[in-house]
Formats: structure tokens, sequence, C-alpha cells
């Protein structure tokens, strides 16, 4: 039975490649509760952006079902954006960042979307480059558009796949902190995908650590360390020491090539 | 610097050379290897050599115009008043203005449906591998080969000419557009499905910009064959049209008519193809930009 | 099935590739149906419209018992002849004017001034100055299909590396050893695209020469079928004018991929 609390419900999901016969995917549950921030992190190459993929609705899965609202959906809701890891090639270049941000508001009345750009824009300081093009913002400030086009929409779930790993580090913590504080401000339901585990322990309510090929969730730890986390003093702390610690272990036990299973 | 200029099969028009390498050619005026825009006294004296040169020519045919006594070499000033008296007048009217209405027409009619098709064919990628190669056929067939084809059909008739036409751009703008289409990024696609957009949408405001270099470069070329076939149709079957204006002067040994004629044609391909090439330019900045091409 | 298939150099996955092929093949008789339908809804006259299968068999009657192949090997000798003249001049003046900035410079007001005019507009030009035959149609051919080799082997050479052309003089190569060892290898990609499309180029030339001034050839026999009514042999010339340009172009395509494998396009990833 689905959890009312959970907006997003993995159930079961498989997923092979048509032609194929990897599993990537096999018999994954997962669930994104309403408000929390859920990192998933695992191996290299383990399915994560595949399983990111069925959670948009992006990907049919083979089996199982997932929910959003308790609900199947034949695509991506409404109510869901996503951020990708390559921002050139998700981001319009023949589109101002302006009308990039504002490119799903077509259908709203015209002063209601610029004032949703106009916020979007505000909430991730490009205010001042709005009417340039992509190719002429840095890596930082073109990732910054995509996540302004993503909440632009006023999602309520906000999926991101590495958005992070395409920047260079500096960019990579101001840009942690800006997620962090929108994510908090519109009260979204946060998924991240990510290979840092330092950045996932960091930024998640919830880490799930997912094994390698065909992937499944091992574990889910709890991150207690408080709703105001800051780039020093938390990753300072014991806590936060003890939480990596564990989540990298984790990790690292299912990264070591395991002994071949059956099936799959 | 070395960039590669070396033309691609998708962006290379057969008619002419890429906009990366004309790029290159102006600046490789001062020597292979350096890219620096020649000051301005570079620029004056280059000038002079140009038209120094082509003066030269022109004081040779002239020469040659009065001493030699063939027919080909009619003097210079004959043509000039040839030239001239197309853009006037009854010979305005009767030759050279249906010519326009019909390459014109011919043009449109071909790259939209070019554009329109091709996209289509290459957003709903199932569809491809049945159509292609019926597309490539049709494309590879010798333009001036259907003439007789169409008249056959349609008789002389300017629908004929102008159907001609746009047979013959069509194919170069639907392979190009197919392309344009496959080539446009998943992830692209992906956000515009976040976004909420439906196929149609989709392919309207993002797989239409998307293939829009690869689209301009086979329109490029379509104007190049649209020209063509506007002079074969003017040359076979046509009682008006500058093609049969020059082919009626060459029967009745009216030579610097002929070369007048000649000498429009070139000029009208040549308003075009800056036309072009200028749309082109303002429309693809975002492109050059994006790919980090020269200006 | 398309070009791009048949020249690759990678081996498909046989299924895809039959799969491929019978799709396309499935397209085509699409194709044919719509012609026949075309015809049966009566929107041309029929006899204008022969038959597919008619076209077809006339095609093969003419080209074995004769005139159509006697008209393709005429329009094929001109054509090869003029586009042999064009690479050899293309390629030299491509050279040339690549490696001599100044008189790329002087020249380019001519070459920009002759090059949007298309060369079927100078078939009257010819007629006048050189009169009827094949040295006519050879050389109009010529003219047409030395521009595209021309101005891409001027690109290819401009591309030249300078790093390897410092290379050359490093070794003391003479000035001709560095064109023929360096700048022409270097050039070779761009240079078959342009007598791939000079070649295009050359058989509509031959094929209108022909319409136009009754020169032997495929177009003397596209205008002598058309003018007597004999619709299914006018087809016939068109659809093997049509598999012509095909064959041609795909001779020259899988001849690039093979012999051009290592430069940049060709490159099997």
């Amino acid at each position: 039975m689905t959890n009312d609390a959970s907006v997003v419900a993995v159930e079961q999901v498989s997923k092979r490649y048509a032609g194929n016969s990897v599993q990537i995917l096999d018999q994954l549950s997962l669930r994104v509760t309403e408000g929390e921030f859920l990192a998933v992190v695992g191996p290299s190459g383990c399915g994560k952006t595949t399983l990111l993929r069925c959670i948009a609705g992006l990907l049919p899965p083979d089996s199982g079902q997932v929910l959003h609202r308790g609900q199947q959906l034949g695509g991506p809701p409404p109510w869901l954006s996503i951020v990708f890891q390559d921002y050139n090639r998700s981001l319009f270049p023949w589109l101002s960042v302006r009308r990039n941000v504002g490119f799903g508001l077509r259908k709203l009345p015209r002063r209601e979307r610029d004032e949703r750009v106009r916020r979007a824009l505000a909430a991730v300081n490009l205010e001042d480059s709005a009417d340039l093009y992509p190719w002429q913002l840095s890596g930082g400030m073109q990732q910054r558009c995509a996540l302004a086009r993503a909440i632009a929409a006023s999602p309520q779930v906000l999926l991101l796949d590495e958005p992070f790993a395409s920047v260079d580090a500096q960019t990579r913590i101001d840009l942690q902190d800006m997620v962090l504080g929108i994510c908090r401000e519109l009260r979204l339901s946060t998924l991240l995908v990510t290979h840092d585990i330092e950045e996932a322990v960091f930024m998640a309510d919830r880490v799930a650590v997912l094994s390698t090929r065909p992937a499944r969730v091992v574990e889910e730890i709890d991150i207690d360390l408080g709703p105001h986390r800051d780039q020093l003093t938390t990753k300072e702390s014991a806590r936060f020491l003890e939480l990596r610690h564990r989540v990298f272990t984790e990790v690292r036990r299912q990264a070591r090539p395991a002994p071949a299973t059956a099936g799959g | 610097m070395s960039s590669k200029a070396i033309p691609t099969e998708a962006a290379q028009p057969p008619y002419g050379v890429p906009a990366e390498a004309r790029s290159k050619v102006r600046s490789a005026a001062t020597g292979p290897g350096r890219s620096r825009v020649p000051p301005w006294r570079t620029r004056l004296w280059q000038l002079l050599w140009q038209v120094g040169f082509v003066v030269v020519l022109l004081a040779i045919w002239e020469r040659a115009a009065k001493t030699a006594d063939v027919p080909y070499l009619p003097p210079l000033g004959d043509i000039a008043d040839g030239y001239v008296s197309l853009f006037h007048g009854e010979l305005l009217t009767q030759e050279l203005l249906p010519s326009l209405y019909r390459v014109a027409t011919g043009f449109g009619i071909g790259v939209a449906v070019g554009i329109s098709v091709g996209l289509l064919v290459g957003y709903l990628r199932a569809v491809e591998p049945w159509v292609r190669p019926v597309l490539e056929f049709n494309r590879a067939i010798p333009v001036a080969a259907v003439l007789p084809g169409a008249l056959l059909l349609f008789g002389a008739t300017d629908t004929m000419r102008v159907l001609v036409i746009a047979f013959g751009c069509t194919f170069p703008v639907l392979l190009a557009a197919i392309d344009g289409a496959r080539r446009v990024d998943d992830l692209m696609l992906d956000s515009a499905r976040i976004a909420g957009l439906s196929r149609p949408q989709t392919m309207v405001r993002v797989v239409f910009p998307a293939a829009l270099p690869q689209i301009l470069a086979g329109v490029r070329i379509a104007l190049g064959i649209a020209l063509i076939m506007m002079v074969i149709s003017e040359l076979i079957a046509a009682d008006n049209g500058i093609g049969q204006y020059i082919l009626r002067n060459q029967r009745l040994f009216r030579t610097a008519d002929v070369y007048a004629g000649v000498l429009v044609i070139g000029t009208v391909g040549w308003v075009f193809t800056t036309a072009i090439l200028q749309a082109e330019k303002r429309m693809l900045r975002w492109h050059r930009g994006w790919r980090s091409l020269p200006e | 099935m398309s070009i791009n298939t048949l020249m690759s150099l990678r081996p498909l996955p046989t299924r895809t590739a039959t799969v491929r092929a019978g799709k396309g093949l499935a397209g085509i008789a699409v194709a044919i149906g719509l012609w026949e339908a075309i015809r049966a809804a009566g929107l041309v006259d029929r006899r204008d419209l022969p038959s597919m299968q008619t076209v077809v068999t006339t095609a093969v009657t003419e080209l074995i018992d004769g005139p159509l192949a006697q008209a393709v090997t005429a329009s094929l000798r001109a054509w090869a002849i003029g586009l042999a003249i064009a690479t050899a001049g293309g390629v030299g003046l491509g050279i040339a004017l690549g490696l001599l900035p100044q008189v790329e410079v002087v020249t380019r007001p001519l070459l920009e001034f002759v090059r949007p005019i298309p060369s079927v507009a100078l078939i009257p030009v010819a007629l006048i100055v050189f009169g009827l035959g094949l040295r006519m149609e050879v050389i109009l051919i010529a003219f047409a299909s030395i521009w595209p080799v021309l101005f891409n082997t001027k690109a290819g050479v401009e591309s030249v590396d300078p790093r390897h052309l410092e290379t050359g003089r490093v070794l003391r190569l003479s000035r001709s050893a560095r064109i023929w060892r360096i700048v022409l290898p270097n050039a070779l990609p761009a240079i078959a695209t342009g007598v791939r499309t000079a070649a295009a180029i050359a058989l509509v030339l031959a094929i209108t020469v022909e319409l136009v001034t009754g020169q032997s050839g495929i177009g003397l026999y596209l205008q002598t079928s058309r003018v007597d009514g004999q619709a299914a042999q006018t087809w016939a010339a068109i659809l093997t004018a049509g598999l012509l340009g095909y064959a041609l172009n795909a001779a020259f395509l899988v001849t690039e991929r093979r012999a051009l494998s290592w430069s940049q396009e060709h490159r099997v990833q």
C-alpha cells in the first residue's frame, strides 16, 4: 500500500534496455516523502540516471510501477521538474536565458509568466544575465539557468541528475547552497542523484544507497544533521563524518565485484 | 588556430564552400595560418589590385572586340546596354519578372514542403527507414531529366515550370531537415517533455530551431538548383523568361544580348544568394556562439 | 537502403540491416503504389503516365537492345571527359590559389562574379563560341564542374595545419615535395567532396546540353521520345538517369570512405 505522505513511490521497478541482456534495475523500491530531500548514491554506472528517468516519467519501467501521488501517470507530471547534468545539452541555445526559463510557461497569461521568470531568475541570481544566451555564460551560470527553468514551473518535486558534476569545485559549493536554500524556501520534495558522497550527506535528509547493476536499494540512511547546513561547520562535525563514513563504506562494499548472481 | 575547415557532408553545400571555410578565406588572405583581419591600408591595396585586374581583363576584351572579327566578342558597351535594358519596361515585365516569379514560387514551395516533411520524418524516427530510399533516389535524379516528364504530364505551362523547380528544391531541403531533426539532442527533447510540450509543439519549438543549421545548408543547395531549373525550364519549353531570352538572342545572333541575359541571371543568383547568406547569418548567430565558430 | 548504411565500414548487426532494407523496399513499393494510384485516379492523361511495369520493361529492353544504352554511353563519355578536365584544372587552380594568397585576393572578385551564374545559362554562349558538337558539350561540362572542385580544393589547402607545413620545411622538403606529400593528402577529403559534387553537376549539364542542342546522349533520347509521344521510353530514360545518378554518387562515396578512412569524417568510432 502506498504511504499517503509519499509524493513519489517507486515500487518493484525493473528495467533493462531494449536489445540488451543487461538488467539495469531489478525490483527497485524507493519512496520520496513530502518535503524531504533524498539523495541517491551508488557505484559508477549502477543505473542511477535510469532510475531518475523512470521517476521523471520519461522512461516506462518493464515491470513494477512508479506512482506520482499514488497515481500512475503516462508521462512526466506537470508538477515535476528536472535539472540535468549536461546543461549545454538541455538548455536551448537559440533562446536567451529569460526565454529558456520561461519556456514551459507559454500557457500562462503574459504577466504571470514574466513574474514567475523574474522570481526564478532572482532566486538563482541571474537577473543581470537574463538577456544573454547560454553560450555566453559560464558553466555555473548555465546550470543556474537550468535550475531557474526548473523552478519557474512551480514544481512540487525537483529531480537533480548529478547537477554539479560538470562545474568546478568552487562553483559546486555555491550551487549546493543555492539549491538547498531554494528547496527549503519553496518546500520542494527533492531527489538528488549524485556520485559525490559528501555532497549527498551534506545536502540530504536521507540517503539511499544502490547496489551495482542490477540495481536495488541496499540501504537507506537517515541524515540527522538538522535543517541548517553550513559548508564549513557541518562538514567538520563529528556526526557528519560518521554518516559520511557509513555511506562511503556501504557504497564501496557495493562497488566491489559481487559473486555472480543467478538470473538478471 | 587551425580549426578543421574541411567540409562535412551534412553542412556542405555542393555548390559552394561552408561558412567556416569562407571566413578562413578572408583571414587567410595574409597567408595560411594567420588569422588577423588586414588593416585598412592592406585592404585598400587589395582593392586596387582587384579593380586593376578587372580593368585589365575588360580592356583586353574591348580590344579584342574591336580588332578580332569573331561573333562571340561583342563590345562591352553593347553588353552593358543590353543588361540595363532588361531591367526596364517591356523586357522587364515580359522576360525578367516571369522568371523571378517562377523561381521564387518554386523555391518557396520546395523549401516549405522540404522542411515540414523532413522535420516530421526526422522527428518520428520510425518512419525514416521506410522513406529513405525513395527520397534518396529522387534526390539523385539529375534534375534536368525531370523536365521531359513534367512536360508530358503538364504541358508547357507555368505550373509545370514551378513544379519542376519545386521538385528540384524539395529533396535537398527534405534530407537536410531529416538529418537536422535526427541530431537534436535527446536531453533537449526530454526537457521539452518535462516542460509539458506536446509532440507537435516540440516539433515546432524545439526540433525546428535545433535543426536550423542543417536546414539552411540544404536551403542554400536548393537555391542553386532553383536557378538551374528556372533556366532549363525556360531553355526548352517557354515563350518568355530569361532563359528563353538568351536562347532566342543566340538564334538571332544578337550576341551582346546573350551575354547581357547571362549577366542578369548571374545578378539574380547573386542577389538571392546574398539574401540567404545574410538571413542565415542572423538566424544562426546563436549557433556560431554555441559552437564557438568564427563570425 | 540508404547510402549511409551501404557505405558504413562498421559491420552492422545483420538483423538490423536486413530489417532496414526490408522497410526501404516496402517504402519503394508504396511509392510505386502511389504512382499507380495517380494513374488510376486520372489526374493526368494515362497515356502520359504508363504503369511502372511498362516503364521498367521498356527500360530493360531499351538498355539491352540499344538506343538507351547508346545514349547512356554517349552521355557518360562527355561526362567523364568533362569531369576529368574539371578535376585536373580545379585541383591545380585550387592548390595554386590556396598557396598563393596574393593571387587569390586579386582574382577573388572575378571568381565571385562567375560563381553565381548557373552554368546551364551558358549553353547559348557555348553555342556561339563553339557551335554544336561534343567539344562544346565537354567544355561546358568542364566549366560547370570546375567550381566545386576549385573551391573545395582551395578550402582544403587553406585548412592545412601550418605546423605540418613547418615540419616539412624543417625536414628540408622541396616546395613541390611539400605540396605533394603534405598539402595534397591534407586537402584530399575536401577535394573528394568537391569532385563528388562536380560529378553530379556534370551529369546535369550533360543531359541539359543534350536536351537543348540535340547532342547525342540521354538528353537527346529524352527529347526525342517526348516529342514523339513515347511516354514509356521517356519515363524509362528518367528512371535510368536517376539510377545512374544514384550509382555514381554511391560509387564516389564508397571510394571516398575506403580511400580516406583515416580522415576525420570517415573515421570509424
